[in-house]
């Protein structure tokens, strides 16, 4: 007994060690994706404040940007108008469905530094945003998806997320791949997939090919760079990002009409993230 | 009780510069600071090896629930918390590591050389733990490994800057 109580008395602060790091590995190790966003968006909580403000003396400093980018935006859209009246009166009111509805949003937080980075934006379930919305950049490039809402906020996975996937398209091609980021650089993704005969080269244009989410032809980024695979069966490319993620301030969260029943009948056959330990 | 406030003060302002500031540094994934760990290293060295251990499970669980990050950060802390006592006894001298009651900076330890090499040790320990948990693989080890070395340089550069303008602060608040 005297030597047990020896034991303890001598080792117990290696022991307390073992314990207390044993318990935050085996915490660790039980964690998935959707829990990281659920603890993200419990911290949004607490600190979503602060981020709010330091994010609006953020937006001062950005805000010429901002100006061009929606001065672009409105020039590109008005001249859709245009172009759309001379057809509107072959269509009924009754029979115009709206796909897609988008909603601006502001990030709060964001970083690029991790291997699984998510943002945090300012729009929750309260102004109707819901799980698994894409998220796209004022510009219409692909930005991340909404991981999970509480009321005023709402966690999204960043493209700059390992288990983030997406179908990708070489555009004026039919040939795709599967989308991805491989942790290394943060204004890169890769596309793998993309069949050897198929004829790609530095500054095509990735967009979005089959999405659950995402709106088909949404703008992904453009080839940097492209090498043939281990196997020799199909290219490796690198995709510069045209979303800037490091400087990613307003964004727009979309909602497509048809995810839950598209998610529900054949959500397997997108490349899409799968919703991991839910 | 004085003492307590200061540490109390540098956890806080640590933690809010890590959750608020360093988190959202959007240079680089190479690039990224762990400045809380100072808190630990900043212990005053003839601490009980309990304490040491506790206060980096603390930190290291302030920090998880606050940047949302699941359990890496203590697990970090707790090993750097652990090894705290032995690595400064091993840089500095086992003497220098019982008697030291004051904050360790460099200005205040036994040159800055040693300090350095104290600290950088440290910080090593630390962001191989967080960075090779994060991965949670070995299969980009090398990249796994840049990360490590870009953010203990950056960590240890932020930390020796801290170390020398805390003597000055602590000298206009007296």
């Amino acid at each position: 007994m005297y030597r047990l109580v020896r034991f303890f008395r001598k080792y117990y602060v290696l022991l307390l060690f073992l314990l207390l790091e044993a318990g935050a590995i085996s915490y660790y190790s039980r964690t998935t994706s959707y829990s990281r966003a659920m603890l993200l968006a419990a911290s949004a909580r607490a600190t979503g404040a602060v981020h709010g403000a330091l994010a609006a003396v953020g937006d001062y400093f950005s805000f010429g940007r901002t100006n061009r980018i929606l001065c672009d935006r409105v020039a590109e859209l008005e001249t859709e108008l245009h172009t759309l009246r001379g057809v509107k009166e072959d269509v009924s009111a009754d029979t115009i469905r709206v796909p897609y509805l988008f909603t601006p949003a502001r990030v709060v937080s964001n970083s690029i530094a991790r291997q699984d980075n998510y943002f945090v934006i300012d729009r929750g379930a309260a102004a109707g945003v819901r799980e698994n919305m894409a998220v796209l950049t004022p510009e219409g490039a692909v930005a991340g998806f909404v991981r999970t809402v509480s009321p005023r906020y709402a966690v999204c996975m960043s493209t700059l997320n390992r288990e983030f996937r997406l179908g990708g398209r070489l555009k004026g091609t039919e040939y795709f791949g599967s989308v991805y980021w491989d942790g290394a650089d943060s204004r890169e993704m890769v596309m793998a997939d993309i069949p050897r005969y198929a004829d790609a080269a530095p500054g095509d244009t990735l967009v979005v090919a089959y999405s659950s989410r995402f709106p088909t032809d949404s703008f992904i980024g453009t080839v940097s760079s492209l090498k043939i695979s281990e196997d020799g069966t199909s290219h490796v490319m690198r995709i510069r990002l045209g979303a800037r993620m490091n400087a990613l301030r307003e964004v727009l969260v979309v909602d497509f009409a048809d995810h839950d029943e598209l998610g529900g009948t054949a959500g397997h056959a997108f490349a899409d993230t799968p919703d991991n330990g839910r | 009780m004085q003492r307590i406030t200061e540490y109390a003060l540098l956890l806080v302002a640590l933690v809010l510069a890590q959750v608020l500031f360093f988190d959202h540094l959007v240079i680089s994934p190479y690039l990224y600071p762990l400045v809380y760990v100072g808190f630990i290293l900043f212990l005053p060295p003839a601490a009980p090896r309990w304490a040491t251990l506790l206060l980096g499970f603390a930190v290291g669980l302030v920090m998880d629930v606050l940047s949302g990050t699941a359990g890496i950060h203590t697990i970090a802390s707790l090993a750097t918390g652990f090894m705290r006592p032995v690595l400064f006894g091993a840089v500095m001298g086992r003497d220098a590591a019982h008697d030291a009651v004051a904050m360790p900076l460099p200005t205040a330890t036994q040159g800055q050389g040693k300090w350095l090499r104290y600290v950088a040790l440290s910080v090593v320990l630390h962001c191989v733990l967080f960075y090779f948990f994060e991965a949670g693989t070995l299969a980009y080890a090398w990249r796994t490994l840049l990360r490590i070395a870009g953010s203990t340089a950056v960590t240890v550069v932020l930390l020796w800057v801290l170390g020398i303008l805390l003597p000055s602060y602590r000298r206009s608040a007296a």
